[in-house]
């Protein structure tokens, strides 16, 4: 095979005006479709038939020419001086794309029925990040798709050979010697059930209550004469508070189990095992899971606890993969019931270098953040005293609606003041660490070489206070904190500081 | 690559004299831009009045017809006096390692990517873009949509030159 094969710009196969003709047809046909059956239906007369072939007629010219077009415009060829892919489309508008080999994580073929009539194949060329960023040659034939992907991969792994041997030979050092094993118990998992998210699990079972509701009443609107009486009785007793608390309390009983049942499902059997340089997680009762965590692919933690947990020594784990070798790989894995001893573990693990820092600063949001989240947190009790007010869907007496009014209010007050308090930015020499929530105390942890890019917004009502929201970017999900004081615009220079002097390899 | 990477030493940082990416003097846009925003906006606006007009003439009286007359038309002014700030405001600035773009006027917003982070860059052209002489340059990262940036109303040779020189940037930092 020539070394220097495609360095010329290339055309897609012929076949592939075929397939961008049908194609854009299939695109004019689902858009239109609803116009045409009108017509049809309309009982159109012979001259309209006969303008609608004519106009259908040259649609399809038109659509003809632009695939024929649109087939000479699409040019793609290798770079070998720059060590790219080079990929130019479009008439109307155009997109150049260019793809360094290092940056291509895969490459694969698709075929879809028409492309399998027309005998071409669909090169794919994936790069990290969203799917949109992908690059797609439509219609090449067999040979310069295998021919091509061969190239592509090949260039790859010489470009990256240098990085994976560094890796490869740390990796292939560390033998298969466990360093700590933990395991979950039936028992914690029990604990789990009870004392996560029941809230959820009482609303999964209302709405399944309230849907069966609604199903019995449509059902029996038409004979609602034949029950009125029977319904008369039931309300009778509904009104009876003590048979509402069985109810509430049954209801209650059955979400804790549901989500016992669902937690046994998802961590049955959750055994984390540390060796040198990974550490595996395993867990599921009816899909075992199973991933591999190194740190180099590490990109975002969360760690997750409330009071009652913190109280069993429950915390959970969330943790954000980079996944390039597989995209169906789930990249973000929850692991429960991590005791504090196994999470310190894990973090001494991922992060080892976290011990040691020179400074560490604490940022908090200003007060005009704690203002919107209330003025947010007040606005179902105003659309309330609106309902009650203007129509008569809310049947309450005054001082009933003010009592709610007045409790929501008091307890949105304190736990918005609350959390807010709780909300803080810690940045160190190596890390951000974001902690929220007064109940759900959630804490992120991002190493600041990991960031793939940093964005600072500031809305113009923020100038005269000196604040600004910031936004760090990473591969697993971003990091936002909300308006904070100007002075971190230092800390923001600082971390890019970090990202662009590291050598490091960030997935 | 770099003094301080290279040789391990681990001196304590000053933070006030890292470099501030905030105080680089930004490159602008081509004018052409701001021609291309106010026709998006024209067109949308004649879009709106068709519709208003034909309203008017099936349904509303005068009055109705005359304030939402008003308002569409404040709204444009609005818009059109945006779009001016809009050019005002947009800039790039290429630095060693990083390029750094700012939009916005009322929500203004900056981005910074460091070159070792950027996946891949591409030039696309609109119709409009064609007509007026402009091109968008894409700049790719592996860090969601939120994390790319697209600078607009580049003159074409500029698009190509910032592209390579990306290009460049990004293949050096590899090796």
């Amino acid at each position: 095979m020539n070394p220097k094969a495609y360095n010329a710009p290339q055309r897609q196969s012929i076949a592939g005006v075929l397939l961008i003709f049908f194609s854009s047809l299939y695109k004019l046909f689902r858009m239109f479709w609803a116009l045409g059956a009108y017509l049809l239906i309309s009982g159109p007369s012979n001259n309209t038939l006969i303008y609608t072939g004519l106009g259908l007629l040259i649609v399809g010219i038109l659509t003809l020419i632009y695939s024929y077009l649109y087939y000479r415009k699409f040019i793609f060829y290798i770079d070998y001086n720059r060590e790219e892919f080079v990929l130019e489309k479009g008439i109307f508008s155009t997109e150049n794309a260019a793809i360094p080999f290092d940056k291509i994580q895969q490459v694969y073929f698709k075929r879809s029925i028409l492309q399998r009539i027309i005998k071409v194949y669909s090169l794919v060329i994936d790069t990290a990040g969203s799917n949109q960023k992908e690059v797609e040659i439509k219609a090449i034939s067999e040979d310069d798709a295998n021919n091509l992907s061969k190239i592509l991969v090949k260039a790859k792994a010489e470009k990256t050979e240098s990085v994976e041997l560094e890796g490869g030979s740390s990796e292939s050092e560390g033998n298969n010697e466990v360093f700590w094993t933990h395991k979950v118990g039936i028992l914690t998992l029990l604990k789990i059930g009870i004392s996560t998210n029941y809230l959820r699990g009482l609303s999964l079972v209302f709405a399944f209550v309230m849907t069966i509701y609604n199903r019995i009443n449509t059902y029996f609107k038409d004979r609602m004469e034949d029950v009125e009486v029977y319904f008369d009785q039931f309300s009778g007793v509904l009104q009876s508070i003590g048979y509402l608390a069985i109810l509430f309390i049954l209801l209650l009983l059955l979400s804790i189990s549901i989500t016992i049942i669902e937690v046994f499902i998802k961590y049955y059997g959750l055994k984390i095992q540390q060796n040198k340089d990974k550490m595996e997680v395993e867990m599921g009762l009816k899909t075992n899971t199973k991933v591999s965590l190194q740190p180099r692919r590490l990109q975002l933690m969360r760690i997750k606890t409330n009071p009652v947990q913190k109280r069993f020594n429950l915390y959970e784990a969330q943790i954000s993969l980079s996944s390039s070798e597989n995209e169906l790989q789930k990249n973000k894995i929850k692991i429960q019931g991590l005791g504090k001893e196994i999470v310190k573990k894990i973090k001494y693990f991922l992060y080892p270098e976290s011990s040691k820092s020179s400074f560490s600063t604490t940022f908090r949001p200003d007060k005009l953040l704690l203002f919107r989240k209330i003025s947010l947190a007040m606005l179902p009790v105003l659309m309330f005293l609106l309902l009650w007010y203007l129509t008569d869907f809310i049947n309450l007496q005054l001082w009933v609606v003010l009592a709610i009014a007045g409790l929501y209010i008091i307890a949105a007050l304190t736990l918005q003041i609350l959390a807010f308090q709780a909300r803080k930015l810690i940045i160190t020499e190596e890390f951000l660490h974001k902690k929220t929530g007064f109940w759900n105390r959630t804490e992120e942890t991002l190493e600041l070489f990991k960031i793939q890019s940093i964005s600072v917004k500031q809305p113009i009502w923020y100038h005269r206070k000196n604040l600004v929201n910031v936004v760090f970017h990473t591969a697993g999900g971003d990091l936002r904190f909300y308006a904070v004081n100007t002075d971190i615009l230092q800390y923001v220079n600082y971390v890019l500081y970090k990202a662009e002097v590291s050598s490091k390899n960030w997935m | 690559m770099d003094p301080i990477a290279k040789g391990f030493s681990n001196e304590q940082i000053d933070l006030a004299s890292l470099p501030k990416y905030e105080s680089v003097a930004f490159s602008s846009v081509s004018p052409n831009y701001l021609i291309k925003m106010n026709i998006q906006t024209g067109i949308f606006m004649l879009v709106l009045l068709i519709g208003l007009g034909v309203f008017w003439f099936f349904q509303l009286n005068h009055l109705q017809s005359g304030i939402i007359f008003a308002v569409l038309l404040i709204a444009f002014v609005f818009r059109f006096w945006n779009n001016y700030k809009l050019l005002q405001i947009l800039g790039y600035a290429i630095r060693e390692r990083d390029v750094i773009y700012k939009r916005g006027y009322i929500f203004s917003k900056a981005t910074v990517i460091p070159y070792n982070r950027v996946q891949h860059a591409s030039i696309s052209r609109g119709v409009w873009d064609k007509v007026l002489g402009i091109s968008s340059l894409n700049i790719f990262t592996a860090g969601g949509s939120g994390s790319d940036i697209t600078i607009p109303g580049l003159e074409p040779e500029m698009a190509v030159r910032l592209k390579e020189a990306i290009a460049v940037k990004i293949s050096n930092d590899e090796s």
